[in-house]
């Protein structure tokens, strides 16, 4: 079993390839041209590569790669707001689900593909949410960065936008609903039977009656493992999310109807990625930086660390063995963390200033890639058992 | 004879200082300073021991980075759009960019001083968005801006006044800006004549001035633009980097200058009238770079870079070194990453010492500096996990 790490950067896509035991790793690239920003890669069935960015010239385009980066094609036939729309100035996000292909793009919208990336169309629903007047443009852009599909339902999709929120449709974009209700977090286990509002009641001092606009990462959590008692339903019979905002790190049971802050015990609310276990859905990974000033958003103290929780986010451990301590200006951004499918997990992370930690057992340990890369924007890691045919070499 | 080494390296998150003593052999460093904003060049005037800091632009990760905060312009809360006359503007929160700033310090970096007091084209000119260059001469400071212009300081920085001669040039409408904007970010001050100053900008080429700035004429004579050899000195060319051998550096009796531009490596021994390739040798004639020692006005360095994507050729790290002017180069990179370096350095970011043999350090976006005390035969890195690095300078002092 062979693993290959995706990286997006802001000098187009590079590749790191080990095998399982994730000892070793060979990086190569550029393989799109280092003219590109290119803010995400991913993958779809059979292992084909997406890969969003833009460039001065070009301006915004999705690569579409077969046979993992030796060749690509490039479209952005559809990715318009028309004449009279703004121009659209970046792509965020490439997402394939159930056949078809996402893109988030900024200013922020959702467009969709089905041929695989030749030709767009905007998923118009989600401009003419209410809210849409009040979404407003921050560090990053105006821009809708996050694209979680339903694990089963074709119809279901969440995304996120920056500055503006979390979005959840249920009939393939025509409508969304905004999940933005924070509940406290000893209501969430009846919530389903009291409701948000008397949960709120509940909360104490100080609860915000909405979630913080400015999402960072969104991430669906793997399913329940099947319940005996429950009949063979999942736990819960709901779907967990997470997310990371400007002001905290929270979780949904609900499918994002309503959240709880489980930010206690980091070091700071204020973060870009988040990326949960491929298997645990009580495992998740964040890492937070000092604050959002100016000049200080980098790891706190200096010290390199991910944070991990094995509880859904009720307790904290920092991870910093064999990463910097002190002094440093590492910075990791909301794409830029990630894991990998093997057992156990491998966790990577990949830092504005082009280098990428990574750990083959979960957090534990890590090391870096012997590599200095531009700016990272996105990871992502693609094993051979997703790729179709038996060529799985990079170079 | 100075007894520290301090290396001044400005990055996107503020500046710092790396100290050493004349081994050069352990490193200390400190910082940020400077607030942790975009700075694009520090460095050491030292006739008045003063180390001075240019910021300006974005700070930090990217456009926009005041957001957060309420605009101190027009008044509009953080998350809100700044507004003129009650309505959004079109370039949402421009306003809140930190204003272009000179910092000084008289205590190596322990306390700075800003001032933006004069950096300014006034009333219905453009807004100055960066400092790029600061370069102490004759008790005065001048200080390159974008858009392209140069300032001038009397007082060590605390107060400014446009050198307005440059930007009255009939060439003005027709300047045009690089990748990095329309900036002039290198000045080389005549050693003896403080009428005498050349200066190099992206894109509008060369200007020299013999009469203390009041007149320019254009110094791009057979410089070249693709294949297009710019044989009437037109004003035109993106050089990357203008630098001086003057200090006894004069070469057939003229005014010996260097410069890395878009297109090449030039050499000019009669004060950039005319200016002679010497790119042969190089693996790509694109870089940004270049450092002329200060003891030998023969020996010089650049760095070349792959020009798709910017950062060293096939990913393996690499100053080159010629000892001639430019006629022949050496390869110099043992102790440099010879895998993976998909890094670059910019036009500011490579720096020589006064000491002999001469200290020789770069900086890369990566963070790192890398430092030679043996005139680049061999490297280690000084400093790493820096944001990334935008300037390096170096200065020896007591």
């Amino acid at each position: 079993m062979r693993v290959v790490l995706l990286l997006g950067t802001k000098k187009g896509v590079f590749l790191a390839e080990s095998d399982a035991r994730r000892a070793t790793w060979e990086v190569c690239g550029p393989l799109t041209s280092g003219t590109w920003a290119m803010y995400h890669v991913g993958y779809g069935a059979g292992g084909t590569i997406y890969a969003g960015g833009a460039s001065n010239w070009y301006g915004p385009a999705v690569w579409r790669s077969d046979d993992l980066g030796h060749s690509w094609r490039l479209s952005s036939e559809g990715l318009t707001y028309g004449d009279d729309g703004p121009e659209i100035t970046q792509v965020w996000r490439v997402t394939a689900a159930h056949g078809a292909l996402y893109a988030g793009v900024e200013p922020a919208g959702l467009y969709r593909s089905d041929d695989g990336g030749a030709t767009w169309r905007h998923v118009a629903g989600l401009q003419v949410h209410p809210s849409r007047p009040a979404w407003r443009p921050t560090a990053g852009g105006l821009c809708l960065h996050a694209i979680v599909p339903h694990p089963s339902d074709p119809q279901q999709l969440w995304v996120g936008v920056s500055s503006g929120g979390v979005f959840h449709t249920r009939d393939g974009g025509r409508t969304w609903d905004r999940c933005a209700t924070v509940v406290a977090a000893d209501t969430v286990d009846d919530v389903g039977e009291r409701g948000g509002e008397q949960g709120r009641a509940g909360a104490g001092p100080a609860m915000p009656a909405e979630l913080h606009p400015c999402v960072h990462a969104l991430a669906l959590a793997p399913s329940d493992p099947p319940a005996p008692a429950a009949g063979g339903q999942g736990r819960s019979g709901r779907l967990r999310l997470y997310q990371q905002n400007h002001d905290g790190v929270y979780r949904s049971d609900d499918g994002g109807r309503r959240w709880v802050d489980v930010s206690a015990g980091l070091p700071s609310r204020f973060g870009f990625p988040l990326a949960v276990h491929p298997r645990d859905a009580d495992t998740l990974y964040v890492v937070p930086l000092e604050s959002d000033e100016p000049g200080r958003r980098h790891v706190p103290g200096g010290t390199m660390a991910v944070w991990r929780s094995r509880d859904a986010g009720a307790h904290w451990q920092a991870l910093t063995h064999g990463l910097p301590r002190e002094r440093t200006s590492l910075s990791v951004l909301r794409g830029a963390l990630a894991l990998d499918a093997l057992e156990p997990a491998g966790v990577y992370a990949g830092t504005t200033t082009g280098q990428v930690f990574w750990s083959a057992d979960e957090g534990e340990t890590w090391r870096a890639l012997p590599a200095r890369l531009p700016p990272i924007y996105s990871v992502a890691a693609l094993l051979e058992f997703n790729v179709q045919g038996s060529k799985f070499k990079v170079k | 004879m100075g007894s520290r080494v301090l290396v001044l390296a400005g990055t996107r998150k503020g500046a710092f200082i790396l100290e050493s003593d004349r081994a050069r052999q352990t490193w200390e460093v400190r910082g940020p300073f400077c607030e942790g904003r975009h700075t694009m060049h520090v460095t050491y005037d030292p006739a008045t021991g003063a180390l001075l800091a240019a910021t300006g632009g974005p700070g930090g990760s990217g456009l926009y980075e005041g957001f957060m905060f309420k605009c101190p312009e027009c008044g509009a809360e953080p998350m809100m759009p700044c507004t003129e006359g009650g309505a959004p503007m079109s370039g949402l929160h421009a306003n809140r960019k930190p204003p272009a700033t000179v910092w000084r310090s008289d205590d190596l970096g322990r306390t700075w001083t800003p001032s933006s007091e004069g950096l300014t084209y006034g009333e219905g000119g453009p807004k100055i968005e960066k400092v790029w260059h600061l370069e102490p001469a004759h008790g005065v400071l001048y200080a390159g801006v974008e858009p392209i212009g140069l300032f001038k300081s009397a007082d060590g920085g605390a107060t400014w006044t446009h050198v307005s001669g440059l930007r009255e040039h009939p060439s003005t409408p027709n300047w045009q800006g690089g990748n990095g904007g329309p900036c002039l970010h290198s000045i080389v001050a005549h050693p003896d004549d403080p009428n005498q100053i050349w200066v190099g900008t992206s894109a509008a080429g060369s200007f020299y001035t013999a009469d203390g700035g009041k007149t320019w004429e254009p110094r791009n004579r057979n410089t070249r633009n693709f294949d297009e050899v710019n044989t009437e000195n037109q004003v035109a060319g993106c050089v990357h980097h203008l630098v001086g051998a003057l200090n006894g550096g004069t070469l057939n009796g003229g005014s010996l200058l260097y410069q890395q531009n878009h297109f090449g490596v030039y050499r000019s021994s009669d004060g950039g009238e005319t200016w002679q390739e010497i790119s042969a040798g190089l693996p790509s004639d694109f870089g940004f770079p270049m450092a002329v020692l200060p003891h030998d006005h023969r020996s010089i360095y650049v760095i070349p870079l792959q020009p798709d994507g910017r950062f060293m050729p096939e990913g393996k790290a690499a100053v080159y070194c010629s000892r001639d002017g430019g006629d022949t180069w050496t390869r110099l990179d043992r102790g440099l990453p010879q895998g993976g370096a998909f890094c670059g350095v910019l036009r500011e970011g490579l720096a020589v010492d006064t000491l002999e043999p001469a200290g020789v350090y770069f900086g890369t976006n990566t963070g790192e500096i890398f430092g030679s005390r043996d005139e680049g035969s061999s490297w280690e890195l000084i400093a790493g996990y820096l944001p990334p690095v935008l300037s390096v300078q170096v200065a020896v002092v007591e």
